[in-house]
């Protein structure tokens, strides 16, 4: 198993822990847990892709759309706005048409589509701001505690950078693979800093609330 | 890797050490913001509230320390009016039971004011007897009922809080919940004071209430319950009654 493989292969322990604290956590992170197990997935799906057909675009392809839906339901049942919630629907939906747009009409399946998966990165970096500026005015505990909190840090950090190497892996810049191998390099610390980050917010998920007779 | 893109590759490392400091700071600026609006905030209503109980208590102790016996006295005079006039007499009969009225009526808000019972008896004495005159006073059938089990003693300051916070629920469980039942269950556990409600009435679709921030009431007891250094948790649906669930230090 090669260090790369190995890293990327951190979200084992968020996730893990998740499913193991699955029974007794509040709802509202039910979606958090889907992304996590999503992405392990992701990472396992990617290596049988590659090892089966050498590369692994239709994974990578299929989890920017899947990831960005899982996110996009993990905001909205956060309540992070009343315009968000309102228009969801629709922003689901044009976001597919563009997904489906670039995969059909400027890339295909066997491509990195990165159009795409700037914007939906773009999307998730500002949801989580949102997400971060609504919990400023109505968090009353110790935010380096709250779940929402730490997830919403993490999404930002991981997308940011996220952006910036997608951007310079655009296939429209001609790169040499080795280039490109040592940028992707940059995003395997990230992610494992952000699977960190992640497992510090599943600890931190409170219990579901018991109301006990005296 | 072509030498260019080597240069490439160390322009890449610098900005992404650039954009890692800008998150830093966005990081570091969010939680102090936060810090500091918390302690703002906590202070504001720390004086609001302050400012309010100690108002109540100087209305009330006027009402009944200087109004009361004023009252009493006038009573007193009329009473000792001497008048063979039958007309006369049942004059002074009529303004000396209105003055009674008056009494009880001051009485009665002097109370609600400032329970004389919290200050002499303590908290649960005055919960007891706030929800006896709640049942006799209402013509809805709500039945409340009470269970405590304190092992430790509250501090006054948060027992004005705690009374004033049962005050609330029942109040806004008799008028907005349509419920026939109301359970109140306090207890001292791990240091900490848990204080239970629930309600069979037909809740109200929490979000949607703080999201337009129609709930005054709802305000108040996270208030009271942020001030005393606790935390409160609110579960309701429409349809679905409320629960309350307050943890406070002790």
């Amino acid at each position: 198993m090669d260090i790369q493989f190995a890293l990327s292969l951190g979200v084992l322990l968020p996730a893990g822990l998740a499913l193991f604290k699955l029974k007794n956590i509040d709802n509202q992170y039910y979606w958090f847990v889907a992304f996590l197990w999503t992405g392990l997935l992701f990472e396992l799906a990617n290596r049988f892709f590659i090892w089966r057909f050498g590369n692994n675009t239709i994974p990578w392809n299929v989890y920017n759309i899947l990831e960005f839906l899982i996110l996009m339901q993990m905001f909205r049942i956060w309540n992070i706005g009343e315009k968000f919630r309102k228009w969801f629907g629709w922003f689901m939906a044009g976001s597919f048409v563009l997904w489906m747009g670039e995969l059909l009409f400027i890339g295909s399946i066997h491509r990195f589509n990165s159009y795409f998966a700037i914007y939906y990165c773009f999307m998730v970096v500002i949801a989580a701001v949102t997400a971060l500026n609504q919990l400023i005015v109505t968090e009353k505990r110790n935010m380096l505690r709250n779940p929402k909190f730490i997830i919403s840090i993490g999404l930002l950090i991981f997308f940011t950078f996220r952006i910036f190497v997608e951007s310079i892996l655009m296939p429209i810049l001609r790169i040499s693979p080795e280039f490109n191998q040592r940028i992707f390099g940059i995003q395997i610390y990230i992610n494992l800093l952000v699977n960190l980050i992640y497992l510090i917010a599943v600890i931190c998920i409170p219990k579901k609330r018991t109301f006990t007779n005296l | 890797m072509h030498p260019e893109e080597k240069d490439i590759y160390k322009f890449v490392i610098i900005v992404a050490a650039v954009l890692s400091i800008i998150i830093a700071y966005f990081i570091i600026s969010i939680i102090r913001q936060q810090r500091r609006t918390l302690k703002l905030n906590q202070e504001k209503i720390q004086a609001e509230i302050s400012t309010m109980e100690n108002e109540r208590r100087r209305i009330a102790s006027d009402l009944h320390d200087e109004l009361g016996p004023l009252l009493s006295a006038v009573k007193l005079q009329i009473s000792s009016l001497d008048t063979q006039d039958e007309q006369d007499r049942a004059l002074i009969a009529k303004s000396g039971n209105h003055i009674d009225e008056i009494i009880r009526k001051l009485r009665d808000i002097s109370n609600n004011l400032m329970p004389n019972t919290l200050i002499r008896k303590g908290l649960i004495a005055a919960i007891d007897e706030f929800i006896e005159g709640i049942n006799q006073l209402q013509t809805q059938h709500l039945k409340i009922s009470f269970e405590h089990q304190i092992n430790q003693a509250i501090p006054k300051e948060k027992e004005i809080h705690l009374y004033r916070i049962i005050q609330e629920i029942i109040h806004n469980t008799l008028k907005h919940a349509s419920a026939s039942s109301l359970q109140i269950k306090l207890k001292t556990a791990d240091n900490k004071l848990i204080l239970f409600t629930e309600d069979n009435g037909i809740g109200f679709d929490y979000a949607t209430r703080r999201r337009d921030n129609s709930g005054l009431g709802l305000y108040n007891l996270g208030s009271r319950a942020e001030i005393m250094g606790g935390e409160l948790d609110i579960t309701t649906e429409p349809a679905k009654g409320m629960r309350c669930l307050f943890e406070i230090p002790l």
